[in-house]
């Protein structure tokens, strides 16, 4: 009987991760992790996940290892991802592992609001690690990892954001030895490309090049991607829409958070001196908000007449603005390019005729002017905060006017042009480019589309069969896009389908092409650093290196022998695939050979 | 590029030539060599301008006679690219061995636009320029600068009276920028420069006004000889254009202050008579000889003049009861104070011109003769009393004018009294309208006097329509149609939303929420997938106010403005212009913008939207004007009874060709491409279609018609793909652009050099 009630109890209470000496836990949560049910743990020293009722985390995070995190947005699940270093790993860049830990809980509410006690530690934990930055760690990169359209991510760290990385500025690439920022520079940029840092691995880490020269003809990578990270991101451009929130009981919520409130200042100049006048002194700030949320200045150009009130701060702000707005000599047409002045044709002749019907004259009575108004006004500085240069008078003398005139009224096509010199776009996929361009909100729907679409004949007839029922809504009658898309791209994968594919007819094992194309991309990069110096004149450390990669080439070309050794025992449909590897690898080791020898040849001219 | 047209060298500034430009010329030689008037509708942004200027001026100087070209286009930077493209064609020519001799081509327009009097043309308002230029440059005034010391004159002015015309200007061509800094350098006004210098140049290129405005061609164009060749370029709108010279109104504020002019020049007459009547009695005897005044007059009255056409301005003396200046002062007192009783009544009335007349002499017993004269009265009375500041006399001179044109004209005008300002609202704003109807009085005199009038736009269409509104018969009268290499264009009609709902800014409809959702949808889709800039129209101001504020409440322009920047058309001229110029330098650094504008606006005018400044335009709904407006209704009955035209097709006519010019704004050359979107449900149908212009007409292939708006979206994305890859120009020669070689395949003379060759190569062909 008292082992029933043990066990009873064992059950019900639940049982605490084991810790480790000197951790100390924060809070834990139920969560669930890859659809198992547990709870994640937050201490001072890690953060850890245990499956189910067991003690030892089965997942865990150590602060130092943190990376970044992301958090789901919008009210139906309640998510948080972590992004971390992977424990233990030597490599260096270390590769990253990411965890979704989901609140799967009936009150949303207070799962946000669990969540919302991880985020703010772990973001505490990624500031604190950005103000001791060790050189050579990877920095928390919540900047740049934060997604890119920073409507997503909701983590305190979406301010550095806006400020962006300007810890490069003023690295010097190509230092020998490599300083810290450099370093982290190599990281970060290995670990956006993929490619590059499939290349690294097998070259530098496998011995065959110095990190130093792998990256000494990759300057210009580095150099763009310095400069790229110390782009800031700027303000929204979208139109300051406030909406409101409604609440079950009716009030209307409406937040304002100091971007919005910056926002608003740079919108409607009159109203920053209303706040600077009134605040704090004569107003709260709480109070000058409510005021502005409920004043006709804030609602004018919405149909709904609901606000009524005198407010004499924000009447005098739309005062101001009307007096700004109907100002028409507030236009300078000193700036205009003549050709766009349309005043001049109305200036051209007398008036005459008789006025135009009502439909044609400017509504003065509904005040649905100033809302246009603004809109100008809106664009424009928007354009002036991202042009920062002057207006440049246009200024008035003959050439410019002479080239405005001819750039209106020449034909280009009619004269034979001279063919210009183009810059080819460097697109990082091909593939992906030519696909339907689709938005967020169809991303998901487009792939899938993509996958679905069959090339059976019989499917897609069945597709696209429509079945029109008189009595039932026409919105049933089959989706355009979808049928628009099978119909395209049916036609185009049944060519691709059929079309010979030579490469999979050779049937070479996987781990001979990967180990063919180590070969070609060592060979060729060690090429490139031995032809870069050869071409340049010689010094003797030039000299130096460049016997240092001739000798490496021993290194590239045992690992031919071996690969074709390997093709030659491999088992294969293809009897003759050591051949055939042979033959692949040919290339290779004649350009190897042809650069020792011009290596040689020069090294006898210099000595003679 | 040189070729002949029968016998006539052609010099073209450019290495190709347009199929649809060669046959241009063509069909303008036509036209020259018969004397007659010709209509011609090329596509827009096709060079018709340079077509037009080249084969007129090779015209011009290979033929004896030399005929004057009169060019006529609608805005004032229309006018500088024309004159700008005159200019290159010349240069080309010198450079092609041609020897024109003392050729001279200016511009014209108002003394705003050109003055260069330090204060003066710092002044806003091109009236208030008029009055201070008249105030130092009136005859009077300079007889008694003679005489007195202190008055100002105007140096630029002075120095042009001391030289002859032949000696103002070397020839050449000058835009109106060289004008003015050639006015500018030496020290002589530009405005009255081009005026004096108009009759010894071989081109002039103004506005209509100058051309078919009685109060202003009287002035300017009097003295071109019959066999001169006229141009109206971009004249789609040109029956508007007629009926507005014609057209006075008459509110309030106009009334008030002829009441106080007239005040005032029955006090300037007290004072002249006392200090020294001469002058009075002198304007008295002339009167009774039925002398007119000539000569030195002709500077100043840009604004007194008669509004009347020649033919009708009577050479008889101006009637004894308004001759002496008091008679006068009283007579027209009375027919303000019967005007002023008329707008007392509360109720539209609406009358022939003969029925007003008559009223008024029941009433006031005035004649109908003094009243004819009335313009002509006042313009000489205030020269007499030496009035310089006629900006307080515009008023006056309006009712004047209103005057003389009743009296006139008994056909094709109405007077219409309307109260308020619309039968919705009730605002109190009574305006007394006169309204002409019958767009050939202006214009026919033009037709009688000239030889060979060109009519030509991008959109001409249907063209039975313009010959029997303006009452001419043209000899030629042709439609070209676009060839192309790649369709460079695309034409859609988009009839429904996503839901299936039909679109359409019908009346009825055009608030419904679904409608207005729908073409949000169309603006949002559109401004994601096309780059740069898109350019939206609307039929009327007061749709565009309405739709753009529901769709500011519905979220749909917040959408819009993640992808593309806004900006509105405004009713004042200087605000949309610097939107413009904005727009553009959205367009230019990639952030793209919509401009959203009206069909019958300022900026479906003048303003082009080619390569990135427009990639894709929409026409929201078809643009009607407000078919219950009075004048219109009049108007549409009076064509009807004297030119047969239905009303349905007179409006739809009108809408159409507001909508083509709409969307014909967006290309310019062959490279350039563009979508044009229309967006109604009732552009499906054939009768509308049939409206449209043929090279628009013969690219709406069934595919296009009746779409909703995701189809559009797909065709659109596909079409802006295949337009954006690289287009080789050499696959275009044979095709849609021509070098000699295939003009003279396609039955023409090419080069002059080679006679021999080409002789032999056309009896093949032939």
């Amino acid at each position: 009987m008292p082992f029933f009630l043990s066990h009873y109890l064992f059950a019900v209470i639940p049982r605490n991760m084991l810790l480790l000496p000197g951790e100390s836990t924060k809070y834990s949560s139920k969560t669930s992790l890859n659809k198992e049910d547990g709870t994640l743990y937050f201490t001072n020293k890690r953060l850890a996940w245990c499956k189910g009722d067991e003690q030892t985390p089965a997942v865990e995070v150590l602060h130092e290892n943190f990376c970044a995190q992301q958090v789901s947005k919008g009210g139906k699940k309640v998510m948080l991802k972590i992004s971390a270093a992977a424990a233990g790993a030597t490599a260096n860049p270390p590769p990253m592992v990411s965890y979704v830990f989901v609140w799967r809980w009936k009150d949303k509410d207070a799962a946000v609001a669990e969540r919302g006690k991880f985020v703010t530690d772990l973001s505490f934990l990624s500031l604190k690690r950005a103000k001791n930055t060790s050189s050579g760690q990877q920095t928390s990169n919540a900047g740049a990892q934060a997604g890119p359209s920073g409507d997503r991510s909701s983590t305190a760290t979406a301010s550095t954001a806006a400020t962006g990385n300007s810890e490069y500025k003023n690295v010097k690439i190509g230092a020998v030895p490599a300083s810290a920022e450099e370093v982290k520079l190599r990281q970060e940029v290995l670990s956006k490309n993929a490619d590059l840092t499939r290349i690294h691995k097998s070259l530098v880490i496998s011995g065959l090049v110095s990190e130093d020269e792998f990256w000494s003809t990759r300057k210009h990578i580095l150099e763009t991607y310095a400069i790229q990270s110390q782009l800031r991101k700027g303000e929204s451009s979208t139109w300051l829409d406030l909406t409101p929130t409604t609440h079950e009981t009716g009030n209307f919520k409406y937040t304002i958070t100091p971007s919005v409130a910056r926002r608003i200042f740079k919108e409607y100049p009159q109203v920053k001196r209303a706040y600077v006048d009134n605040v704090p002194h004569k107003l709260t700030e709480k109070m000058f908000w409510k005021r502005f949320v409920a004043s006709q200045f804030f609602n004018r150009g919405r149909s709904a007449e609901a606000f009524k009130g005198r407010d004499n701060i924000f009447d005098k702000c739309s005062l101001e603005e009307d007096a700004t707005f109907s100002n028409t000599n507030r236009f300078d047409l000193e700036f205009l390019t003549r050709l766009l002045d349309l005043t001049r044709s109305e200036e051209d002749a007398v008036e005459t005729g008789n006025a135009p019907d009502f439909t044609m004259r400017p509504s003065l009575v509904d005040s649905k002017l100033p809302l246009i108004r603004r809109f100008n006004h809106h664009s424009q500085l928007v354009l002036q905060s991202v042009l920062n240069s002057k207006r440049k008078e246009i200024t008035s003398d003959h050439k410019s006017a002479d080239k405005a005139l001819e750039e209106a009224t020449v034909l280009d096509d009619l004269e034979i042009s001279s063919t210009e010199k183009k810059i080819r776009l460097d697109i990082q996929d091909r593939s992906r480019y030519f696909a339907s361009l689709s938005d967020e909100k169809t991303d998901k729907d487009g792939r899938q589309l993509e996958a679905d679409v069959t090339t059976d004949p019989e499917e897609i007839r069945a597709l696209l069969k429509i079945d029109f029922d008189i009595s039932r809504p026409l919105d049933r009658c089959g989706n355009t896009q979808k049928t628009m898309a099978t119909m395209s791209n049916a036609a185009h994968r049944l060519t691709m389908q059929t079309r010979p594919n030579r490469i999979q007819e050779l049937r070479i094992p996987e781990d001979v092409t990967v180990a063919v194309a180590e070969c070609h991309g060592a060979g060729t990069e060690m090429l490139r650093h031995l032809w870069t110096l050869i071409r340049l004149p010689p010094t003797p450390e030039r000299q130096q290196r460049a016997e240092k990669i001739v000798a490496a080439f021993e290194n590239v070309n045992q690992h031919i022998r071996e690969t074709i050794v390997r093709a030659n025992a491999a088992e294969s449909k293809n009897t003759k695939l050591g051949v055939m590897v042979e033959k692949m690898l040919q290339p290779v080791s004649d350009s190897l050979r042809t650069g020792r020898q011009a290596f040689e040849s020069r090294a006898k001219a210099l000595s003679a | 590029m040189r070729f002949f047209i029968d016998d006539l060298p052609v010099i073209f500034p450019y290495d190709y030539v347009y199929p649809e430009q060669y046959q241009y010329m063509c069909a303008l030689k036509r036209s020259l060599d018969s004397k007659g008037h010709g209509m011609l509708e090329m596509p827009s942004g096709t060079g018709k301008t340079i077509s037009l200027l080249s084969l007129i001026i090779a015209y011009q100087q290979f033929y004896p006679g030399r005929r004057k070209l009169v060019y006529c286009s609608r805005t004032v930077p229309e006018i500088d690219k024309a004159l700008a493209e005159l200019k290159r064609l010349m240069q080309y020519r010198q450079t092609q061995g041609c020897h024109d001799e003392n050729f001279f081509g200016l511009g014209l327009t108002s003394r705003k636009n050109l003055c260069v009097h330090p204060r003066v043309s710092k002044e806003r308002k091109g009236a208030v320029v008029d009055a201070r230029c008249r105030e130092m440059t009136a005859s009077w005034v300079r007889a008694k600068a003679k005489t007195e010391g202190n008055i100002e004159l105007c140096d630029f002015y002075e120095k042009i009276q001391t030289l002859e015309a032949a000696d103002l200007i070397p020839s050449g061509v000058y835009t109106l920028e060289d004008l003015t800094d050639y006015g500018k350098e030496n020290v002589m006004c530009p405005y009255y420069l081009a005026r004096r210098v108009i009759p010894l140049a071989d081109v002039i290129i103004y506005s209509f006004h100058y051309m078919l405005d009685p109060k202003v061609a009287e002035l300017v164009s009097k003295e071109f000889e019959k066999d001169s060749i006229v141009v109206f370029d971009e004249a789609h709108n040109i029956d508007s254009i007629c009926i507005d010279s014609l057209s006075i109104d008459i509110n309030q504020r106009t009334l008030r202050a002829s009441t106080a002019s007239v005040e005032r020049l029955g006090e300037r007459i007290e004072e002249m008579k006392n200090q020294n009547s001469e002058k009075l009695r002198d304007e008295y005897d002339r009167l009774v000889d039925g002398l007119r005044d000539a000569l030195a007059a002709r500077d100043e009255d840009m604004v007194l003049t008669n509004p009347i056409l020649p033919d009708h301005v009577l050479r008889d003396a101006i009637p004894g009861n308004i001759r002496k200046a008091d008679h006068f002062v009283r007579f027209l007192k009375r027919f303000i104070e019967y005007l002023k009783a008329r707008m007392r009544v509360m109720h539209v009335v609406a009358e022939t011109t003969p029925s007003f007349l008559k009223h008024i002499r029941e009433v006031t017993y005035i004649e109908r003769k003094p009243l004819r004269f009335c313009a002509e009265r006042l313009a000489s009375l205030v020269r007499t009393l030496e009035i310089t500041d006629l900006e307080e006399y515009g008023a006056l001179a309006k009712v004047a004018g209103f005057a003389t044109l009743c009296s006139t004209y008994d056909a094709g005008f109405m007077v219409l009294f309307e109260p308020y300002e619309s039968d919705q609202n009730r605002v109190l704003n009574p305006v007394l309208h006169l309204a002409c109807l019958d767009a050939a009085i202006a214009i026919k005199p033009v037709f009688q006097r000239f030889n060979t009038v060109i009519i030509t736009s991008g959109t001409l269409s249907p063209m039975e329509m313009y010959p029997r509104m303006l009452e001419f018969v043209p000899v030629v009268q042709e439609s070209f149609t676009m060839t192309l290499a790649r369709q460079c264009f695309a034409p859609l009609v988009v009839t429904r939303g996503g839901d299936q709902v039909t679109v359409s800014s019908k009346f009825e409809v055009r608030n419904d929420p679904a409608v207005v959702r729908n073409y949000g949808n169309l603006l949002i889709e559109m401004s994601r997938v096309v780059p740069d800039g898109i350019v939206a129209f609307f039929p009327s101001y007061l749709y565009m106010e309405s739709i753009v504020a529901m769709w500011n409440e519905n979220g749909v322009l917040k959408d819009v403005w993640k992808h593309k920047l806004i900006f509105v058309e405004t009713p004042d001229a200087a605000e949309t212009s610097v939107a413009l110029q904005n727009y553009r330098t959205a367009c230019n650094n990639g952030r793209g913008a919509v401009l959203l504008s009206v069909a019958r606006g300022k900026v479906s005018e003048g303003i082009d939207f080619d390569h990135n400044y427009g990639r894709a335009v929409v026409m929201f709904g078809i643009p009607y004007q407000y078919t219950e407006s009075r004048i219109l209704k009049a108007r549409l009955e009076f064509m009807r009874e004297a030119h047969q035209i239905r009303e349905n097709d007179f409006l739809t006519f009108d809408a159409l060709r507001h909508a083509s010019q709409c969307i014909g704004r967006v290309l310019r050359g062959k490279t350039d491409y563009g979508l044009m979107v229309l967006a109604d449900k009732r552009y499906s149908r054939a009768d509308k279609r049939s409206k449209l212009p043929r090279w628009i007409n013969t690219c709406l292939t069934e595919t296009s018609l009746n779409l909703s708006t995701d189809m559009a979206i797909g065709l659109m994305r596909k079409f802006l793909k295949a337009m954006a890859q690289p287009f080789d120009m050499k696959s275009q020669l044979g095709v849609s652009m021509w070098a000699n070689e295939h003009i003279v395949q396609h039955g023409g003379r090419g080069d002059v050099v080679t006679v021999e060759s080409t002789s032999m190569e056309v009896d093949q062909v032939s």
